[in-house]
């Protein structure tokens, strides 16, 4: 039954987009109140292409991919919005169900190989684990796969490595591992949930150019998501910037290097260090911290650190809007690249605004007083 | 905290020999000690095993050309014997059947009727989890050796209830440490991605997360087994297991007359010393074995 319904969805591939997400919203209930992960949230995504996803730590990036894939399941989660793929809705999908896609039709990379194999299982029962009951093999057919598979995710000598446990491969060749357990049932849908944080520097490159030739050979989509804006600007057809569980910018990456719109990702591109500075130069950072989700500030999230923040940012909330390039969304009131936006970071300076003297001068002693203000603001919050 | 930063500042001729040591204690290699215990349990086992085939004397029959309570050597008898005159040696080692019928069915049972609902209530929770863990504190309130009384008064003395009176008091330890080892592993990574893979619950339980917990619940049932084997000798040493059975335990409260009225300390003493042995050998091998997960755990 399950089987005959994935051949239907097969014959209609290329008409509709792969995956639509429309207004995703997922809340944590805790103790402390409602957590908004991911607020309202849309987009898609069309087969061979790969949208990054960046952000800093807790602006809901993990999250976005887990809610879309259907895997967070506990009771203490609420989902609103619609995860379509192939035009069939996943919210609210039987876990019977999303078990025919997991594997199958969508898989998932995750950030630590470390602790993303079983400790105690061989490489080769982990990788013919799936390829068994997904596609009913044999033992014999199973295992050729598997070796195929490490062939291709280029581990040497893959006849010995099915027979090692994980603890007997470097980090870089057990992520190579967890690619190609992810990738053994030819998934169409491949979430990276920051595939290269956990290596080596000199690894990541490799991983990346990796998963890049795979999704390539498969024709798959790929959702990478990172807080590294390198990382995507190599190997994403298109950028979504998340910021406090929303999308802030969305651009192909061209457009969005190029013309960047909303400061947060302004402020992303400029924390980068660039090879061409003197050694030495101080990183510019963004002072502050990322809101509380409980009681998310009511006007523009980023506006308590944005060095372009004017009264309107604090009250009323921007909503995304195109730019001049069609596919380019943003949500501010006074984009970056400008005259609106010029002006106000002309007069946030002239008043000795923290958040601008910091982003235009790489003052720390600004940044840390924006830090400073944003914790005090934090606090009242709380007490609120 | 000074000293520490001096040692790691300077390495001494004594952090290289304390090198040594350290690797010793990794996983697999288990010291002279180590061996000795297992070179110890292993006697015993194979002992009380071929109990039947070794030329030994009947436990239970009196040897009426000595004298009860004769010392060790008289008369053929190796470690002498008891106040029955019965030969102590061959008491001894038909007694060690017993100890190994405890240790054994105690292990089982516990591994998996305990093992069992701490692997459910860890991975399942909810629930579930509240109303196992619930049983499994009523039991655990009781007061052990009064219910294993209790059960031993109730349904005979035999020595398959007296089993199953101390798996049954042991199963609230095993269902805890499962309970526990299953929610750290229940959150590893590994196990969302098995699920991301499709992977169904019951899949989940028994391939990824049980080869993972059997382990340390092993480790940890090796020290519950020594609290068995004395709880067993305990029972027997109070009479309150069938006088039939040949145990430690029992041997043990058959050398108190002697010890008492005649002053005979080796009635008392051998077994004693059996038991002792065997107690300290499996704690010991558990604690290392405990250790040695530890060291694997930390290494990933």
């Amino acid at each position: 039954m399950a089987r005959r319904e994935r051949r239907i969805l097969t014959a209609d591939q290329s008409e509709a987009p792969l995956l639509v997400v429309e207004d995703l919203a997922t809340r944590f209930r805790t103790p402390n109140g409602l957590v908004r992960a991911v607020d309202g949230v849309s987009l898609t995504l069309e087969r061979g292409r790969t949208l990054g996803v960046v952000g800093e730590s807790g602006s809901g990036k993990t999250v976005l991919s887990r809610s879309i894939m259907g895997l967070l399941t506990s009771r203490e989660v609420e989902h609103s919005g619609s995860v379509r793929y192939r035009g069939k809705e996943l919210l609210g999908a039987k876990p019977a169900e999303m078990r025919e896609l997991w594997g199958t039709e969508m898989a998932m990379v995750f950030q630590d190989p470390m602790t993303s194999l079983n400790p105690v299982m061989k490489i080769g029962r982990q990788i013919t684990e799936g390829l068994r009951y997904h596609h009913n093999l044999s033992k014999a057919d199973a295992r050729d796969q598997a070796l195929e598979l490490l062939k291709s995710v280029g581990i040497p000598d893959p006849v010995r490595r099915l027979d090692q446990y994980p603890h007997e491969l470097s980090g870089g060749m057990r992520q190579r591992v967890t690619i190609a357990i992810a990738l053994a049932c030819g998934p169409h849908l491949l979430f990276a949930d920051e595939p290269t944080t956990a290596l080596d520097v000199t690894v990541q490159a490799q991983i990346l150019n990796l998963l890049k030739e795979q999704q390539e050979e498969r024709h798959m989509a790929m959702v990478l998501v990172t807080h590294d804006l390198g990382v995507v600007a190599q190997h994403a057809d298109e950028i979504a910037v998340m910021y406090a569980g929303q999308i802030v910018e969305r651009a192909s990456t061209r457009t969005l290097f190029e013309n960047v719109r909303m400061p947060y990702t302004e402020a992303l591109l400029k924390s980068i260090p660039k090879l061409d500075e003197p050694s030495h130069t101080r990183l510019q950072v963004i002072g502050g911290r990322p809101p509380d989700l409980i009681n998310p500030p009511a006007g523009c999230r980023f506006a308590p650190r944005c060095p372009y923040a004017q009264e309107r940012c604090l009250t009323e909330q921007p909503p995304l809007v195109e730019a001049e390039t069609p596919g380019h969304e943003y949500r501010c009131w006074f984009p970056v690249g400008t005259a609106k936006g010029a002006e106000a970071l002309e007069r946030n300076l002239a008043e000795g605004d923290a958040a601008a003297v910091a982003a235009v001068t790489g003052d720390s002693t600004a940044a840390e007083r924006v830090t400073a203000a944003a914790t005090t603001n934090d606090d009242q919050g709380g007490q609120a | 905290m000074s000293e520490v930063l001096v040692t790691s500042a300077e390495p001494t001729p004594a952090d290289a020999a304390s090198a040594t040591p350290g690797r010793t204690r990794r996983k697999g290699t288990l010291g002279i000690v180590g061996w000795l215990c297992v070179a110890w349990l292993g006697l015993v086992a194979v002992a009380a095993l071929l109990a039947p085939f070794l030329p030994l004397d009947d436990p239970n029959a009196t040897d009426f050309f000595v004298d009860n309570n004769s010392s060790p050597g008289t008369g053929g008898h190796l470690l002498g014997t008891d106040n029955n005159g019965f030969d102590i040696l061959s008491r001894l080692i038909w007694g060690g059947r017993v100890s190994l019928i405890v240790a054994v069915g105690v292990l089982a049972v516990g591994m998996v009727v305990g093992g069992g609902i701490g692997l459910l209530a860890g991975f399942y929770r909810g629930k579930l989890e509240s109303i196992l863990m619930a049983i499994v504190d009523i039991t655990l309130a009781f007061p052990s050796l009064l219910l294993l009384i209790a059960i031993v008064a109730f349904l005979g003395s035999d020595l398959k209830n007296v089993v199953l009176g101390i798996s049954l008091v042991s199963i609230p330890a095993f269902a805890r440490i499962a309970r526990a080892t299953t929610l750290t592993f229940g959150q590893r990574e590994f196990v969302l991605a098995a699920r991301a893979a499709g992977a169904s619950n019951r899949r989940i339980l028994v391939r990824e997360i049980l080869p993972n917990v059997v382990l340390p619940v092993l480790a940890f049932g090796l020290l519950v087994v020594a609290i068995a084997i004395v709880a067993e000798g305990s029972l027997a040493f109070l009479g309150l297991t069938s006088l039939d059975t040949v145990s430690w335990g029992g041997m043990i409260n058959g050398g108190r007359t002697p010890l008492q009225r005649d002053g005979i300390a080796h009635v008392a003493l051998f077994p004693t010393a059996v038991m002792f042995l065997t107690v300290l050998s499996v704690n010991y091998l558990g604690d290392r074995f405990r250790a040695a997960f530890d060291i694997k755990d930390a290494a990933l």
